[in-house]
């Protein structure tokens, strides 16, 4: 594989095809006639891939590059962003500079507390995980599990993160290594760059055609975890409360500290003994061995005509560790929603990339927060969306990651993007692999058929999905506009190409 | 409570139970009206005066078994047959006492039981238990409640388990309505309890009721069991009469009785979407009625959210009847003027409003419920439900004397709700079709061009057929001959759950419907129910029946089917009977009405690629490719008939929108599946998840995540 080289102007994007995931490889000129190459996430979901191995991929990279990535962007630390860091062709690959979420630097004190919080819950779901493995049943555990490994990047059960109730750690995942890493190359070059919203306009050393405007994430530790108005216990968010006792997070750790899986119960002591010794108390030893049992696992034979009393399908051992789901979800959205949002501007056109990882609604609503204050008038979210003529759409194409509404909407969303004439080149690239994530239990609805139907639309065809070899020229198109566009437009196996010319449509 | 089954209702328990949840009962302007004492059957012998209700509660219908998995504990049950507890019609209410919390939660569940038996006319029966292979039905006699399951603010009921499970969880500072470091207990809330058991009374009617195939499914089975907490509350006597008497000046109704119910909605912790559908406070402080809005459903597919519509419209209708039959109270009142003077309102009145609002409510809580014998057997749409009330209430009230009818009517359209192909809201139009217009219709429809009619004397012979077809299955003795099946294919396929042996292997008497006594013990009314199920089915696919497919909207010709819909082994199209119930209801009037009510169904193969689905339809696909190509979704359509038994005549004839041949309406749910349906305020929503974060929930649990994140 060849160098790969920047246009004369503006922007050649490559997306590559390692499976359900991001990996953008992006060229700009420099201003001396060479090239600066940037990778925006490199990761997949394991058992997705289409064509390629995330090795293939990492191959091409280095071979693209010369060996040198002049900026590394990492949106957010989940596993389908940043396990193909680890491949082992990355391992002599330079790093010139490094960006990341301001969630991620060491020295901000709300970044920090929203990390703490964020690995006190994610070893209690850990615990919570190892708990439902001992009777719970396949199912709700593989659920757990797939929430899990976003956060961790590898399986639980890999490389020494978890190891039984005492050793859990999650510094030892697979997303902090590739992220320590990264941080390490970066650090001998130029360094590491923690980027805020609405902060400092940002360029890329010897691109001064391109400004780098940071819409999020939003600093304000509710929005990011805000997905939609949900109740109780949601990551990270809301004031600090203490602990309750009575919580679910305590009555898993009391299961994992000391073994015998009594924590404080609702009531006084008095009416309640542990559940092992309630079948022989000598009160009521006789009605709990009666309507629920405690011996075999044996299941009720189908040559029974009624379920007897103490059938063991109707126990509810590990059923309350379910929840531990539900606060999956909420630490899954909570780093969706710490993705860190770009707009690339193009000067000389004004055309824009936005890149907007996984975030998700709080994310989004966050964007008109601040602006640039300009000559001509401030620099807007929403200027800026309208100059939007590549839009990576936001976390494979989910339904809460691509925000509908119209043109007059108060908050962001695809109405306000590619106004006038930026809609003539306006183009969607959604990393998803469908046929993979429909097979997901539950289901992962990526893309979800309204947005893609809606992107389609609104791009008139231009739409790149991972698992799809081509765009496809919808019949409303004329022949001539589309082959202007895939002029423009390479397509292999394990890429696709695009180029946006910094000139005038 | 209406006796019903005189074995098991004889005398009457009276508990008490907590009213609101206890958070309500600290607020000043809810304590006094916190505690109500229920009636219930008391569970005993008959005969012998014996009691048959075991420590647990453990009873004929439910048994409370309370173990505490996150704490590690399991706490003693309560034996409410115990003199001093008996005496004191039960525990006294509290938050620190679990025998307590199981007595409130058998206590609820069973007035619920109570209320379903009476509006359906029958036994309340549990879901069976199915082996993996769905061969074989196992009788489920008690639904198992676990008042302390759950750490976390949800509660659900587990179809797999038979059982709900409930939650409870830590107050934290941000609610306003709690003290931090107190504890909230789901099995404490009447409402939380109704829902949850209303929900297993359904699984126990309608199996495949809660497949998501159009936004509507999961949506209107959380709008149903908030229908039946709200109006079961509203139905205690006594409950509404403080409030009416404190609110005075205030007594339209209009506002008044909206703002309570918001009060139940906020009491089931997952209140946010009710309370904006009924009302809500604007910036000038004064609280209003939500106006309806019949554009509402066409952005709104989160299934609490689109509930929410569905509730908010059934409660106009019982606004409206509540105003029609409080107006001349008013006007005696007031002397004509329709203004109280100043103070309180007169005790008389107050106690008379109640009365009327009490009656009404239980009026409407029955015909809520009644309707769903008059439900298509999976697909339910909001439209549907309209048709299934009117139709259910038509059927045994003729007459409307107060307008029920003509104010759902009135409210459904207000609210956008029609059924899918109806074009006017008059109550013909929706009404269920009886044999004879369904027959029309399936004409028209197989014709394409509408008019084709039969004239009068065919269509004459052809329901006559039908009627004798229908008799031969009540009473006929000698069992259809039979000439599909060999000695050598004993069996149908497995795949139908109501396989049956071969002819020769079975008795005679199973070949036709089994006699029903009221009198029976719930697990012989369940075997009734399953063996008249397979006489339904042999009668169908192999007897008289199967020249009547047709009109129920199924497909049995080999020929008409796709080659994705699932057949029997012998490759006939294969038809799943659900259930055969017998319905006894007693109209207002006092006539005896009674129903066989039966629930067919057909499934078929669908893909979501629609290339796919047109190979696999038309079997272009070499063997093995077609044996071994798992569906990505199952495609269901079918039929609900009323049969009346004593003249063979079939009333209704309830089908799904389309047959299981039809490519549009499995296309439609296609889209369905994958996302394609519409627009929900900002964000993108499939409206096929029942929460919003997750795009499908599992089928084990269905419920458990619906709740989960539902919260106000």
């Amino acid at each position: 594989m060849p160098l790969m080289m920047a246009p004369e102007s503006g922007v050649t994007v490559r997306m590559y095809r390692p499976g359900h995931g991001d990996c953008f490889l992006l060229a700009f000129p420099t201003d001396t006639g060479g090239t600066f190459r940037v990778l925006i996430d490199f990761g997949y979901k394991p058992g997705s891939k289409v064509h390629a191995t995330v090795a293939e991929v990492a191959t091409d990279i280095v071979e693209a590059t010369g060996g040198k990535l002049d900026l590394v962007i990492v949106t957010h630390e989940h596993q389908d962003h940043l396990n193909g860091f680890l491949s082992d062709a990355f391992d002599e690959l330079k790093v010139g500079e490094a960006w990341f979420a301001w969630t991620e630097d060491p020295s901000d004190s709300v970044a920090n507390a929203l990390r703490a919080r964020h690995r006190d819950q994610l070893i209690g779901l850990l615990s919570a995980y190892e708990q439902l493995g001992v009777d719970g049943g396949d199912a709700p555990r593989t659920w757990l599990k797939a929430l899990i490994e976003l956060e961790l990047g590898d399986e639980p059960e890999a490389s020494g993160v978890s190891l039984g109730f005492a050793a859990t750690d999650p510094a030892r995942s697979g997303n902090k290594r590739a992220m320590a890493m990264l941080k390490e190359k970066a650090k001998r070059e130029r360094g590491i760059r923690f980027v805020a919203p609405h902060g400092d306009i940002l360029n890329m050393e010897g691109v001064s055609g391109v400004r780098v405007f940071p819409l999020g994430p939003p600093r304000d530790p509710d929005l990011i975890a805000d997905e939609d108005p949900v109740g109780t216990e949601s990551f990270p968010g809301q004031a600090m409360t203490a602990p309750s006792k009575h919580s679910f997070l305590a009555a898993v750790r009391a299961a994992q500290s000391d073994g015998n899986g009594i924590s404080d119960g609702p009531f006084d002591p008095v009416y309640g003994v542990p559940i092992d010794r309630a079948m022989d108390h000598p009160d009521f030893g006789s009605f709990f061995s009666k309507h629920y049992g405690g011996g075999s696992a044996i299941d009720v034979p189908d040559s029974e005509r009624e379920v007897p009393d103490d059938a063991p399908f109707r126990r509810i051992p590990t059923d309350w560790l379910q929840s531990a789901e539900d606060l999956a979800l909420k630490l899954n959205t909570g780093i969706n929603n710490t993705s860190l949002v770009l707009a690339f501007e193009l000067k000389a056109s004004r055309k824009v990339l936005l890149f907007v990882g996984d975030a998700q609604r709080g994310n989004w609503i966050s964007w008109t927060d601040g602006e640039w204050p300009e000559d001509k008038g401030a620099i807007t979210a929403k200027d800026l969306l309208a100059r939007t003529v590549l839009y990576k759409v936001g976390h494979h194409g989910s339904h809460n990651a691509t925000l509908d509404g119209t043109a007059k909407s108060a908050y962001p969303n695809l109405s306000w993007m590619a106004q006038g004439r930026y809609r003539r080149e306006f183009t969607a690239m959604i990393t998803a692999v469908p046929a993979w994530a429909y097979k997901q239990v539950p289901v992962w609805a990526h893309p979800l058929a309204a947005i893609k139907t809606a992107l389609v639309d609104k791009t008139s065809g231009r739409v790149f999905q991972t698992d799809t070899d081509a765009p496809e020229k919808p019949e409303s198109v004329s022949g001539e506009e589309w082959s202007e566009f895939m002029a423009r437009v390479r397509c292999t196996l394990l890429y696709f190409e695009c180029d946006f010319a910094d000139s005038d449509v | 409570m209406r006796i019903t089954s005189p074995k098991v209702f004889a005398p009457v328990r009276r508990l008490r139970v907590f009213a609101f949840d206890p958070s309500l009962a600290l607020r000043l302007d809810t304590f006094d009206m916190n505690e109500i004492t229920v009636r219930i059957p008391s569970e005993r012998d008959p005969r012998t005066g014996e009691p048959t209700l075991r420590p647990g509660p453990v009873g004929e219908y439910v048994e409370v078994v309370d173990v505490d998995p996150a704490s590690g504990l399991a706490y003693a049950p309560v034996n409410l047959d115990e003199a001093a507890i008996l005496a004191e019609d039960g525990l006294p209410p509290s938050e620190g006492n679990p025998q307590f919390h199981q007595q409130m939660a058998y206590a609820v569940a069973m007035v619920t039981i109570g209320n379903f038996e009476r509006a359906l006319g029958r036994v309340a029966l549990w879901s069976p238990r199915r082996s993996k292979d769905g061969m074989i039905r196992q009788f489920v006699r008690r639904l198992r409640i676990y008042p302390h399951a759950l750490r976390g603010r949800n509660s659900f009921y587990s179809p797999e388990k038979k059982a709900i499970l409930l939650g409870y969880f830590p107050v934290r500072t941000k609610d306003a309505h709690n003290t931090p470091g107190t504890i909230v207990f789901s099995c404490l809330s009447h409402d939380i309890i109704t829902h949850e058991v209303t929900h297993a009374l359904l699984d126990g009617i309608h199996p495949r009721f809660n497949e998501a195939t159009n936004p509507d499914v999961h949506a209107f089975h959380e709008a149903f069991a908030d229908l039946v907490a709200l109006f079961q509350h509203f139905s205690y006597p006594g409950v509404l009469h403080d409030q009416i008497v404190r609110a005075r000046g205030d007594l339209s109704g209009d506002t008044l009785l909206a703002k309570l119910a918001q009060q139940f909605g906020r009491a089931t912790g997952r209140g946010s979407a009710l309370r904006d559908a009924l009302g809500r406070e604007g910036s000038d402080g004064i609280w209003r009625r939500t106006s309806p809005n019949a554009r509402a459903l066409e952005t709104v597919v989160e299934p609490h959210d689109r509930g929410a519509i569905l509730v908010a419209a059934i409660f106009a209708a019982f606004i409206l009847v509540y105003q029609a039959r409080t107006a001349d109270l008013f006007r005696i009142a007031t002397q004509g003027t329709g203004i109280l003077p100043a103070g309180d309102i007169h005790p008389d009145l107050a106690k008379r409003l109640a009365e009327e609002a009490t009656k009404i409510s239980q009026h409407v809580l029955q015909m809520v419920i009644r309707a769903l014998d008059y439900c298509p057997p999976v697909d339910i749409t909001f439209g549907d439900y309209l048709k299934a009330v009117i139709t259910a209430d038509l059927d045994l009230n003729p007459e409307d004397e107060y307008g029920y009818r003509v104010a759902m009517i009135q409210s459904f359209r207000q609210w956008g709700i029609h059924p899918r192909k109806t074009r006017s809201m008059s109550v013909e139009s929706l009404t269920w079709p009886d044999l004879r217009e369904a027959r029309m219709q399936s004409d028209t429809g197989a014709q394409g061009t509408g008019a084709v009619l039969l004239s009068e004397v065919v269509m004459k012979s052809s329901l006559d057929e039908t009627t004798s077809a229908v008799r031969n299955l009540i009473q006929e003795e000698q069992p259809p001959e039979d000439d599909d099946e060999g000695p050598d294919s004993p069996e149908v396929t497995p795949i139908l759950l109501t396989a049956l042996p071969a002819p020769r292997s079975i008795s005679r008497s199973s070949l036709r419907f089994e006699p029903w006594t009221l009198d029976s013990d719930r697990r012989k009314m369940w075997n009734l129910s399953q063996s008249n199920a397979k006489a339904m089915h042999r009668w169908l696919l192999y007897g008289q029946g199967s020249g009547q497919a047709a009109n129920f909207g199924l497909v049995l010709d080999k020929g008409l089917a796709p080659l994705t819909v699932y057949t029997t082994k012998h490759g006939k199209p294969a038809v799943e009977v659900h259930a055969v119930r017998r319905a006894v209801r007693r109209s207002p009037r006092g006539a005896l009405v009674a129903d066989l009510v039966v629930e067919m169904t057909q499934r078929r193969k669908g893909y979501f690629s629609p290339k796919v689905q047109e190979r696999m339809d038309l079997g272009d696909v070499d063997d093995a490719d077609y044996t071994t190509h798992q569906p990505d979704f199952v495609y269901r359509a079918g039929c609900t008939l009323l049969i009346d038994p004593v003249t063979s005549t079939v009333r209704r004839v309830i089908r799904t929108s389309g047959t299981i041949a039809d490519n549009a309406e499995l296309a439609r749910v296609r889209e369905f599946m994958t996302g394609g349906f519409s627009v929900s305020g900002n964000a993108f929503d499939s409206g096929l998840s029942p929460s919003r974060a997750v795009a499908e929930r599992d089928i084990r649990e269905p419920f458990a995540m619906l709740h989960r994140y539902a919260e106000g």
